[in-house]
């Protein structure tokens, strides 16, 4: 904070159990002024003061206006110690209890416990003075004290409630006797401070002398947590409605509304242009830059080069060696014109299994062959003890069509390989996708950084005459991963930020089996134009709880609401064949979608 | 907590313009409040990212980049229903079906005595039109609520109900509502509006209280002191035009009574319904509906997202078009799952925090009346 702006004014209460939260209160920040419970709300009221250590019952005096520092209070979860029911015969005798005007907040809790738990609704209450309860219990005749009077009784006294422990046995619950609550614009280094000076303050309770350690270890209870706002909100909620507290509602500072976020609008004006970017751009663009924009940007450039509103996807779908026949007959059934060949790993497969694979596809089915990626040539070859190079003439022999499809992996270790690999395809005449799987553990900047390795290759490829890669496809890895960053909203700005930062990819494919189509069809207006391959065998990729369908009408569907003609293609994009709408007209007007 | 508009972008505006929308852009731009044949032409643009830009201005100016969600506990404490809606799958349900129940007290009590460990806040109550139960059952509902939580906010009853109540125990709405306030209710939930033009309303639930008669029982409401929330059934079989028409009618019945805090859109499910041939709407139809509602609704505070129909991915996008609040952390939810709906029933708390951070959002922890709770 600016020394030069005025210190936050503090209303804090000596007591024992405060000074873990205030002994550490920065004096840069805050100017600390002591008073008595009743009083700090009196300051908040009176505008005295900014902030204060407020006993709940005076946060209702004008209806709640204040709100509530999260994080810290002063509470019991059991046995508190120090607020007592206390007298000379047992409680059932009793005919009247005296209030001790020092706390309010105990009073209220006493009458709730009495009109309560303790089953004497009947008993006349009267106030007395601060500080005088003990003196009054006498006869039949009991009393609330408080502080340390309650923790220093005279031997006559021999009936003593711990009225947390009776709150807790009531209700299961924690009792919350004091927050820190103050004006609501207050500001948020304000609200930190005060959080910090209690993380400082609290483990120093340790080192308190003796007497007080048991107190304030063991009894009072610091944590403003779920438990102890389920407390607080019982006891209000009793209080208003027995009348004893005043109305109004709990409320705790909100965090700041807005995150930082430096402004975009050069970066992304440059690259909705078409401008070529730099790293540096695009980890903005994905750090700080505006979903409704980043989107935008990745649509001007879809637009730029595919002014036509149509979207593309390929009648294709996965196959595994040992699945082969069964999942290549479905897909000709489904009117399929290529199998993206898979070889699983927990099943055994070599260069020669492979090519016959390839062989059978095509004679038998009359299917296009493509899939295998980087990783599962330098296998192959490995496998069947000969180079990469010539693995790949066996499988260009035999009729691969198209190359890739298998993730490509981000760093540097992972590079050469996959750079080597799929060199080798291009100089073979396959093409195919480039693809990666977000949530496997790369960080938010290494999947930016892969984008700029595939960019600078293609730029290679592409100079040397080579066909280079097709399109970009990412998806999510479902992975569940806490943190794994590979949210729908994680995917939808990666495929955007790939729209900007590819411009030398023709395609971006919106592969959404692990998104779901909605997310796919939504990535349409940011940059994505194709849907990938749809006969998904979603053995493979089962979505828990996602939307699911290899249906070509509903993926159709999808498309022609959205605004784009669907267009059936081939693997390379040669051959597009526009689908009909079965019902022309009613997409766009009706909501009948 | 609104504050001044922002301009858009050099892009943004570039883009709403190249979208065609630009005449409505300078519109709000001046302030100026929306029409109907704006609202058309909103849900007619095949641009999402121009609504998105348009609506998510909206959004940040009232809430920045908060983004609520409250922990309650859902109880439909009866599936009886007398009405025949036909997009709903307890539609004609009596007393004995094979997939009919309805809860004692103790049982319905039951269910939010279960989560007595539970930082919820609320309780959200909506059944169906039981014509087996005595008017006492629902006072004695929310006194035996109130009895075990007196902490817990009560949102019970749509007005389709309370109209419901009001004829079969021959009460005004007034005195329906008189009864159940000191009974504990408070606040309406927003359901039952369905669509409220005619020519819709008839085909889908003929037999329910009016788009006036929906619309009276929140006026009581609003001037018995209760705020109130609102909803539209979207994507089954009604047009762009009656939805704008519904979001208007809600729009002036604001301006007279300043009473909702919350309009959420509710998406059509299609399983165990009349309507199963109909397709269910489409990401695309979804987020253009929340876009539009945050710019034709500028009188109502908030747009709600209920990821439970939604699911959590699309749920998570409607943040980037005009969602504020996400419905959260939902528990004993049966409408929706009889028709469906493929979501986890539940959704941890940590993990609708985390959604709501990925999205580039703020999470705040709401109370009913939209206090902020607990530290998300």
């Amino acid at each position: 904070m600016n020394p030069t702006q005025t210190r936050i004014r503090v209303a804090c209460v000596g007591y024992t159990n405060a000074w873990p939260l205030t002994r550490h209160l920065d004096p840069a920040l805050f100017d600390v002024r002591p008073c008595v419970p009743s009083a700090a709300a009196r300051m908040l009221n009176r505008g005295e003061a900014d902030v204060g250590l407020v006993p709940v019952a005076s946060l209702f005096d004008n209806g709640a206006k204040w709100r509530i520092v999260p994080g810290f209070c002063i509470g019991s979860d059991g046995d508190v110690d120090s607020v007592l029911l206390v007298g000379e015969r047992p409680l059932e005798e009793w005919d009247e209890v005296v209030l001790d005007g020092e706390s309010r907040t105990s009073v209220i809790l006493a009458q709730i416990l009495l009109r309560g738990p303790l089953n004497r609704a009947d008993l006349p209450v009267r106030a007395v003075d601060a500080g005088t309860g003990a003196f009054h219990a006498q006869g039949r005749t009991g009393a609330v004290v408080i502080g340390d009077a309650a923790r220093n009784l005279p031997d006559r006294l021999t009936t003593r409630i711990d009225l947390g422990r009776a709150w807790k046995d009531w209700t299961g619950l924690p009792f919350v006797f004091a927050v820190w609550a103050g004006r609501p614009d207050l500001p948020v280094a304000a609200i930190d401070g005060l959080r910090r000076a209690g993380a400082m303050g609290l483990p120093e309770r340790a080192s308190a002398p003796e007497a007080e350690r048991t107190y304030l270890t063991q009894h009072i209870r610091y944590d403003l947590d779920d438990r102890a706002l389920m407390g607080l909100r019982r006891f209000v909620a009793l209080g208003q409605a027995s009348g004893l507290l005043g109305p109004g509602e709990l409320s705790l500072y909100a965090p700041p509304r807005s995150l930082p976020r430096a402004s975009m609008d050069t970066v992304l004006s440059r690259a909705a242009a078409g401008d070529r970017l730099t790293r540096d751009d695009a980890h903005a663009l994905c750090q700080s830059a505006p979903t409704p924009e980043l989107c935008a940007a990745a649509d001007e450039r879809r637009r730029a080069r595919e002014p036509r509103s149509h979207v593309t996807y390929l009648m294709a779908g996965n196959l595994t060696l040992s699945n082969l026949d069964e999942r290549a007959s479905a897909l000709v059934a489904a009117k399929a014109v290529a199998a993206i060949l898979q070889p699983g790993v927990a099943e055994p497969h070599t260069l020669a299994s492979c090519e016959a694979a390839i062989q059978r596809l095509h004679a038998e089915y009359g299917l296009a062959v493509t899939g295998l990626g980087a990783d599962d040539l330098v296998g192959l070859a490995l496998a069947a003890n000969t180079t990469p190079e010539a693995a790949m003439a066996r499988l260009v022999a035999a009729g691969l069509d198209g190359f890739g499809g298998a993730p490509t992996r981000t760093g540097a270790a992972a590079r050469p390989v996959w750079q080597a690999m799929h060199r080798l395809a291009g100089a073979a005449g396959l093409r195919g996708p480039a693809t990666l799987t977000l949530g496997l553990g790369e960080r938010r900047d290494q999947r930016i950084d892969h984008l700029f390795d595939l960019r600078a290759f293609q730029d290679e490829e592409l100079a040397t005459g080579r066909p280079g890669f097709s399109a970009f496809s990412a998806w999510t890895s479902l992975s569940g991963t806490p943190g794994a960053d590979d949210s729908a909203q994680a995917w939808l700005r990666f495929i955007a930020v790939a729209r900007l930062v590819l411009d030398n990819v023709p395609h971006i494919t919106a592969w959404w089996p692990t998104v779901g189509l909605g997310a796919a069809q939504t990535a349409l207006f940011a940059g994505a134009d194709d849907l990938g391959p749809i006969l998904v065998d979603e053995h493979i990729v089962a979505a828990p709880g996602l939307s699911w369908t290899t249906d070509p009408e509903e993926v159709e569907h999808h498309l022609r609401v959205a605004g784009f003609a669907p267009m059936r293609r081939d693997l390379d994009w040669t051959t597009l064949t526009p689908i009909l709408d079965p019902a022309p007209g009613t997409a766009g007007r009706y909501a009948r979608f | 907590m609104v504050t001044d508009l922002p301009a858009l972008s050099p892009l943004a505006t570039r883009h709403v313009d190249a979208a065609g929308l630009g005449e409505i852009r300078a519109r709000l731009d001046a302030g100026e409040r929306l029409s109907f044949d704006d609202g058309v032409k909103l849900f007619l643009t095949p641009d999402l990212s121009a609504l998105a830009a348009l609506a998510n201005r909206e959004r940040e100016r009232r809430w920045g980049d908060i983004t609520f969600f409250n922990r309650n506990v859902h109880v439909n404490a009866t599936n009886v229903c007398e009405a025949t809606c036909i997009f709903c799958s307890f539609s004609r349900l009596k007393t004995g079906d094979a997939a009919a129940y309805t809860m004692s007290l103790d049982e319905a009590v039951g269910r939010v005595k279960a989560l007595r460990g539970e930082l919820i806040t609320e309780v959200h109550i909506v059944n169906g039109l039981n014509p087996d139960l005595p008017w006492s059952y629902y006072l004695d509902l929310l006194r035996g609520i109130k009895a075990e939580r007196p902490d817990l906010h009560i949102k019970a009853f749509t007005a389709v109900e309370i109209h419901y109540f009001a004829e079969k125990y021959a009460m005004t709405y007034h005195e329906v509502l008189r009864q159940l306030i000191d009974a504990g209710l408070g606040s309406l939930p927003g359901g039952g509006a369905e669509i409220f033009h005619p020519r819709a309303r008839k085909k889908l639930c003929d037999d329910k209280v009016d788009a006036e008669g929906w619309i009276e029982v929140h006026r009581v409401a609003h001037e018995l002191g209760l705020r109130s929330n609102c909803t539209m059934l979207f994507g089954s079989i009604e047009t762009i035009e009656e939805r704008v028409d519904h979001m208007l009618r809600l729009r002036a019945l604001q301006d007279e009574t300043g009473g909702f805090q919350t309009f959420i859109p509710l998406r059509f499910h299609h399983e165990n319904n009349r309507l199963e041939r109909l397709r269910e709407p489409t990401a695309f139809d979804s987020l253009r509906t929340y876009a539009v509602s945050r710019l034709l609704l500028d009188n109502i505070d908030h747009i709600k997202a209920y990821w439970v129909m939604l699911g959590v991915e699309l749920a998570q996008l409607t943040l980037g078009w005009g969602v504020d609040d996400i419905d959260g952390t939902v528990r004993e939810e049966r409408i929706y799952h009889m028709a469906g709906a493929r979501t986890p029933q539940t959704l941890g708390r940590a993990d609708l925090v985390q959604l709501i951070r990925d999205a580039g959002r703020v999470p705040v922890e709401r109370d009913t009346l939209y206090h902020v709770v607990a530290e998300a």
